[in-house]
């Protein structure tokens, strides 16, 4: 009797493999993404702590791909948020124990991201294209992704003061080695890779992060004690230059949004996709303010203050009352930013009117995350919620009464009155 | 079926409704201004309370509201049509101080 032949071309990988390939990808993107968002409040370099939010939320939209594509592959909707190799696990919780801007993108952009895109090419390479097109087709444009995000990151390395130094380099390495002590994200054919008889390199051993209570703000900033001028506009370009700087200070929720991802490490995983969004949207409105009063001359944290005051009000009474005001503040953001939207249009500013328009869309969805998982974190009770929010928006408004008092808020209002009068005579002239 | 009469508290806005139209929808259309964001039910910023009237929550399962607060009468009026005439009351945030 003759034996059945093999029709067509060989069959490379089961749905079984696939399954966990891709769980294992996803792990690895939500670590590392968890990373980033923990350690964006101890960024100290502004260009990074502006551009780490896109990437965070390039990261978790990754990672979402992933996860439901895993869900589609017969996996149980239990086990794809655990049951990870505990190994892997360890090494991507010490991403984040890092001493510097440098060391984390060394460690993250260099030696993960890098290992990320060698994992997506070797699995799109054995991929059947008919029975893994609903993979494939998302995945196919990852490596370029990474590869722009690591692009945007070496622009950046020359400005960082602690790059090329000899530790820098090692974190490097040593991020490198230990990944590869593990098999790598994923072996040459894409697939989950058995673990190697190595053994663990040796990992220099770190403290644990502990975030700060005050967000770090690079150190070429002047000084601040608190970020709006305390006097209200007098004219309607001071009233320009208010909001713009209002909007620069926006950072400070992509700090907390982030800071909450790692934090909270055991929520659902909308939490952790619905907050890589809202940090990044925070990082927008900070640059919206920053490019129109650029425009105008103006220098973040020379010209005007950047500081985390709304932050520093609440983070010793820990993550959830710094997450609860910025709730508290969303609020009233329908009112207020459709307001000024309106007001702005009115005077002809279409620049500021179009970004309070797209803000004020943000912040929608933001009251939904708001509401939503302050609540998940206070049991569901909806009046712990309620009082929650009247006692951060208080103790908000004694904290900055005191600063007014200790701070004139100079130098930063004699240099503002002095561009502003320049301006002016600019247009005049 | 003709349609229905909205007062609004504390400012006593009044506006007409019409047969299935969502009630921010008709207040939009007719000037008066009610804050709100999403137009969807899940941002929570035009939450109001019934104090008269029958006021139905359109696809509640899918807006930010929950049994307790329509048991407690309140509605999200982006995604809420008019039973009858009615008259609402805009939910604040709770504050301690004034």
């Amino acid at each position: 009797m003759a034996k059945a032949k093999l029709m067509g071309e060989p069959g490379k990988r089961q749905v079984e493999e696939a399954s966990t390939a891709l769980k294992r990808l996803f792990w690895v993107e939500k670590e590392t993404m968890r990373a980033l968002a923990g350690y964006l409040i101890s960024v100290s370099n502004w260009s990074l702590k502006k551009i780490l939010p896109l990437h965070i939320w390039q990261d978790a939209l990754r990672a979402d791909q992933l996860r439901t594509r895993v869900l589609e592959l017969r996996y149980p909707r239990r086990d794809v948020d655990q049951g990870h190799d505990p190994r892997l696990t360890a090494f991507l919780a010490n991403l984040i124990r890092v001493r510097n801007d440098s060391e984390l993108v060394a460690g993250i952009y260099l030696a993960v991201k890098n290992e990320l895109i060698r994992a997506y090419e070797a699995y799109l390479r054995d991929a059947d294209p008919l029975d893994d097109a609903p993979t494939v087709v998302f995945m196919r444009g990852y490596p370029d992704q990474i590869r722009k995000q690591i692009e945007e990151i070496k622009e950046l390395t020359g400005d960082l003061p602690d790059w090329g130094r000899e530790g820098v380099r090692r974190w490097q390495e040593e991020t490198e080695r230990r990944l590869a002590a593990l098999g790598g994200v994923l072996d040459a054919n894409g697939q989950v890779p058995a673990a190697p008889n190595t053994g663990m390199a040796d990992f220099e051993d770190r403290p644990e992060y502990v975030p700060p209570l005050v967000p770090v703000r690079d150190p070429r900033f002047t000084a601040a004690s608190y970020h709006m001028p305390p006097r209200d506009p007098e004219k309607f370009i001071e009233r320009q230059v208010w909001q713009g700087i209002n909007h620069v200070n926006e950072i400070w929720a992509s700090e907390i949004t982030g800071l909450v991802m790692w934090k909270w490490n055991d929520m659902p995983w909308e939490f952790y996709a619905e907050c890589a969004r809202w940090c990044y949207d925070e990082s927008r409105h900070c640059m919206m303010g920053e490019q129109r009063l650029a425009a105008w001359g103006f220098q973040a944290g020379v010209d005007y203050p950047v500081y985390a005051d709304h932050y520093e009000s609440q983070s010793k009474h820990g993550e959830l009352a710094v997450f609860a005001l910025l709730h508290r503040f969303e609020m009233n953001g329908p009112g207020w930013k459709s307001g000024l939207k309106a007001d702005f249009e009115r005077e002809g500013d279409t620049s500021s009117s179009q970004d309070f328009d797209y803000d004020w869309a943000d912040e929608s969805i933001h009251l939904l995350y708001g509401h939503k998982w302050t609540l998940y974190r206070l049991g569901g009770d909806i009046d712990k919620l309620e009082k929650l929010k009247v006692e951060v928006n208080e103790r908000w408004f004694d904290w900055i009464d005191e600063r007014r008092k200790e701070w004139d808020y100079e130098p930063f209002l004699s240099r503002l009155t002095k561009k502003i009068s320049e301006i002016e005579v600019g247009a005049d002239g | 079926m003709g349609s229905r009469l909205v007062r609004l508290l504390p400012d006593q806005q009044s506006f007409e409704v019409a047969p299935g139209e969502l009630i921010l929808d008709a207040a939009l259309r007719q000037g008066v201004k009610i804050a709100h964001s999403c137009r969807n039910g899940t941002c929570r910023t035009c939450l109001h309370r019934v104090i008269e009237g029958d006021v139905a929550q359109e696809d509640a399962e899918l807006c930010l509201i929950s049994p307790e607060e329509l048991e407690q009468g309140k509605r999200l009026l982006c995604m809420s049509v008019l039973r009858s005439d009615a008259v609402l009351e805009k939910v604040l945030p709770a504050r301690r101080r004034s």
